[in-house]
């Protein structure tokens, strides 16, 4: 007679339930987490994040709220205030908009006004960017308003087990997060991959996704991927690229960007959002104040152009960056 | 009669230094006790008087390279006069190994002064003047003015050669000019000269080292054969293997300063018989009394509060109570017995990478700990600010070293020569310990004891551990 024990099969998450399982992990966690956001509960949200947590926690804890982000943030700053992590869905980011006195005038600053005595542990997060023929409306990858105002912390991940991760940190934060999630990502099959319950990633750490000697790449959330394919193109052509995934962009960890820098000595920033003060330029300057005398060529961005993101796909397309262009300006950097 | 400039002793443990830079060129008027050269040895730049008032006639020991106490590393003497040896008499070794340096840095100086043209063209309008003085000095100027105005032409163009940050940084770390770098084949857009390129071509430069130190092509172009000797010959002491040639994928780096003394010191450090022997040290009591105090103490004391200055206070209580640990063993077979405790305290400087030193917390057995930790924080900040004085290195009784502030859970630390050992102390960890019949979690952390066995046995070592282990687990504050 003899007994077979093995572990239950792990298995493997995409983005958007590494995300439902990590609310939920909170949710059971600590009974005074809350969700608010616009049908979160009986519909499960527009994409699903939610999906199955009103039926679990109940509707004092899954709550559906009127169609007013500004009401929805400053209820969630009122919450968060008494003590009451809670996790904000914007339906879209685009939206977030509509919210941004509430966040940028009180949740960021509140901390700071009172001395640190008070302070707003709430998670705004909702699905971001392109690709996916959205238009204007459902397309925008907006973090620099928000990594421009102190106070506010800011996570894009590109992975399911990174998008776990810092969801669980962000809602332990005690601070306000947005948190960008690649609507583009939620249900792609090739990157899922197993994530353990108990994965934690420390906002603040950015990841090197790949080794390399030549050239840096950095980015983060959608385009991320591109730079993965490039990083593969460069390979053949004898360039070998170090990437690094940012993961978060307040708090930066410049760390990890400088010393790759100082290693290659070129480097190559992605950011999908417009070019004109966009993230990536952000990037490029810290490097420029902190390691200029390890440049061995002009550091180079790729962006979207400055313009709203066309609905037209095949404009779109040719807003947004590409594979193509990543390539083409990683080359240039690389060549120079 | 010339005088010399002699490397004096900085230091007890001090046995040569590195020449960091000249303050004075050669044919510049000094005053006695002006000073003429910047000597760096552990860490500490030191700045060395004329001798005598005079010109400086004559430079020895070029930039860059070490000099042994006691031994010459210029001379001074009167405007006009003739150096005996070395000038005309036919030896060229000592005149061609500082002229090119002496030209590589007036390059260097023009360019850090921005505005190259017209001020690299008169200094060697000025340098040109005095190149009559000897047959040899005046060919040497006569490459410098030419180098010089080939880079005023340059700049009248408005086509000067551009060279990326890190190339740029990296000529000036090694001491290569502009003209050299513009020989090499580039890679880059346009032929621009790239990291790559330039690595590449300091590995050959370095495997070539062992004929032409500095530029092989310049010294193609001196009419005299290039000289064998890489290092000007003031000092008899023998001279070290040279090192391989750099293969392709490796550079070759000359240690110099800071890291050539750690390296020597260690060597020397080698060579003390020693053992280590490791406790294991519940810190409860300590750990509750500084999460419960850092704060207050910060804001009484001002002052952060910090694991070592406990470690410190600990251990220079150990030491009163077994002497031996806190003496100096001599070649003679003798030994120093310290009564009071000056501790060094090992402080890595900058991420890790830039060495380390070990300045001395003095009279550890007179303070409380508050007046340690507040020492302890000022020389820690001399040290990351590189302000250290060789004072402050000198004189320790013993050493401590606190790889626990980076995650270390255990190692053997080495014994800085002259003292009988030090403590390393290492991670403090939440760890599960059998207590009354019970497991609990308790922070633990290994204390390890580097000893110099001539003096100090296992069971004495094991004792000075208890002692210490004792102080640290009935930790009161208080007491």
């Amino acid at each position: 007679m003899s007994t077979t024990i093995s572990a239950p099969p792990v298995e493997k998450k995409n983005y958007l339930t590494a995300l439902r399982d990590a609310i939920r992990f909170e949710m059971l966690r600590n009974p005074e987490m809350v969700c608010i956001g616009e049908d979160i509960g009986l519909l499960g949200g527009a994409f699903g994040v939610t999906e199955g947590l009103q039926e679990e926690f109940g509707a004092d804890r899954v709550i559906d709220a009127p169609i007013s982000e500004a009401a929805i943030v400053g209820a969630a700053i009122g919450m968060g205030l008494r003590g009451r992590p809670v996790m904000v869905e914007m339906q879209f980011i685009d939206f977030i908009s509509c919210g941004f006195d509430q966040i940028v005038n009180n949740a960021a600053t509140m901390a700071y006004r009172t001395a640190a005595k008070a302070s707003v542990p709430i998670v705004i997060r909702g699905p971001s960017g392109g690709y996916g023929g959205g238009g204007p409306y459902h397309s925008q990858q907006n973090e620099a308003w928000f990594a421009h105002s102190p106070g506010l912390k800011v996570v894009c991940p590109s992975t399911p087990r990174d998008a776990y991760g810092l969801m669980v940190s962000s809602l332990r934060d005690p601070n306000p997060v947005i948190f960008y999630e690649v609507k583009d990502l939620y249900r792609k099959r090739e990157i899922e991959e197993e994530i353990p319950d108990d994965t934690v990633i420390p906002l603040g750490s950015a990841s090197i996704v790949r080794p390399g000697t030549d050239l840096t790449i950095i980015s983060y959330g959608n385009p991320m991927h591109m730079c993965i394919k490039v990083a593969g193109m460069l390979a053949d052509d004898g360039v070998d690229a170090e990437l690094i995934d940012l993961r978060t962009l307040v708090p930066l960890d410049e760390e990890t960007i400088y010393r790759s820098v100082k290693k290659t000595g070129r480097v190559l920033v992605v950011n999908e959002a417009s070019k004109t003060c966009g993230f990536a330029g952000e990037v490029i300057a810290r490097i420029n104040e902190n390691c200029f005398e390890y440049l061995d060529a002009p550091p180079l961005r790729v962006t979207r152009a400055d313009t709203p993101v066309p609905w037209v796909q095949p404009l779109e397309l040719a807003v947004l960056p590409s594979v193509e262009q990543v390539y083409e300006t990683a080359l240039k950097v690389a060549r120079f | 009669m010339a005088e010399p400039i002699l490397m004096p002793e900085l230091g007890e443990s001090v046995h040569e230094g590195t020449v960091s830079r000249w303050l004075k060129q050669v044919g510049d008027r000094v005053e006695e006790d002006e000073p003429v050269v910047e000597i760096m040895t552990d860490k500490v730049n030191t700045e060395l008087g004329a001798p005598a008032a005079g010109v400086l006639l004559k430079i020895l020991v070029p930039e860059g390279e070490n000099v042994e106490v006691f031994k010459p590393l210029g001379l001074i003497g009167e405007e006009g006069e003739v150096v005996e040896e070395g000038n005309g008499s036919g030896k060229p070794a000592p005149t061609t190994e500082t002229q090119p340096n002496a030209g590589g840095q007036v390059a260097s100086r023009a360019e850090e002064a921005g505005e190259e043209g017209g001020r690299a063209s008169s200094r060697a309008g000025d340098d040109g003047d005095e190149g009559g003085r000897a047959s040899s000095r005046a060919e040497g100027d006569g490459e410098e003015g030419g180098r010089a105005s080939s880079r005023a032409e340059g700049h009248g163009d408005g086509e000067k050669r551009w060279f990326s940050p890190v190339v740029r940084a990296m000529m000036k770390e090694h001491d290569v000019s502009e003209r050299e770098v513009s020989d090499i084949r580039g890679s880059g857009e346009g032929g621009r000269v790239t990291k790559k390129d330039l690595e590449a071509y300091l590995e050959t430069r370095t495997g070539a080292a062992a004929t032409a130190k500095r530029e092989p092509e310049k010294a193609a172009e001196v009419a005299e054969p290039a000289p064998e000797k890489p290092t000007p010959p003031p000092a008899e002491a023998p001279k070290p293997k040279p090192s391989p040639a750099a293969a392709e994928g490796q550079e070759v780096i000359k240690l110099t300063g800071l890291r050539r003394a750690i390296a020597e010191a260690m060597t020397r450090a080698h060579a003390i018989p020693s053992v280590s022997t490791v406790a294991e040290v519940n810190v409860s009591r300590l750990v509750e009394f500084r999460n419960a105090n850092k704060d207050s103490f910060q804001e009484m004391y001002g002052v952060r509060l910090t694991y070592t200055p406990f470690f410190i206070k600990a251990a220079t209580e150990a030491l009163l109570e077994y002497p031996m640990l806190n003496s100096s063993f001599h070649e003679d077979y003798t030994v120093t017995v310290n009564h009071g405790v000056n501790m060094g305290v090992a402080v890595a400087l900058g991420d890790g990478s830039q060495g380390l030193v070990v300045p001395v917390i003095r009279d550890c057995h007179k303070k409380t700990l508050v007046e340690i930790a507040r020492d302890l924080e000022t020389i820690a900040e001399k040290a990351r600010s590189g302000s250290l004085e060789l004072a402050d290195m000198q004189g320790g009784t013993f050493s401590l070293t606190n790889p626990g502030s980076y995650g270390a859970l255990f190692g053997t630390p080495m014994i800085p020569p002259g003292q009988a050992g030090i403590l390393g102390t290492y991670a403090i960890k939440q760890t599960p310990v059998a207590e009354n019949g019970m497991i609990a979690v308790r922070p633990m952390m290994y204390l390890v004891l580097s000893y110099d066995h001539r003096l100090v046995d296992g069971m004495l070592a094991g004792m000075f551990l208890k002692s210490l282990r004792e102080r640290l687990e009935r930790f009161d504050f208080f007491r």
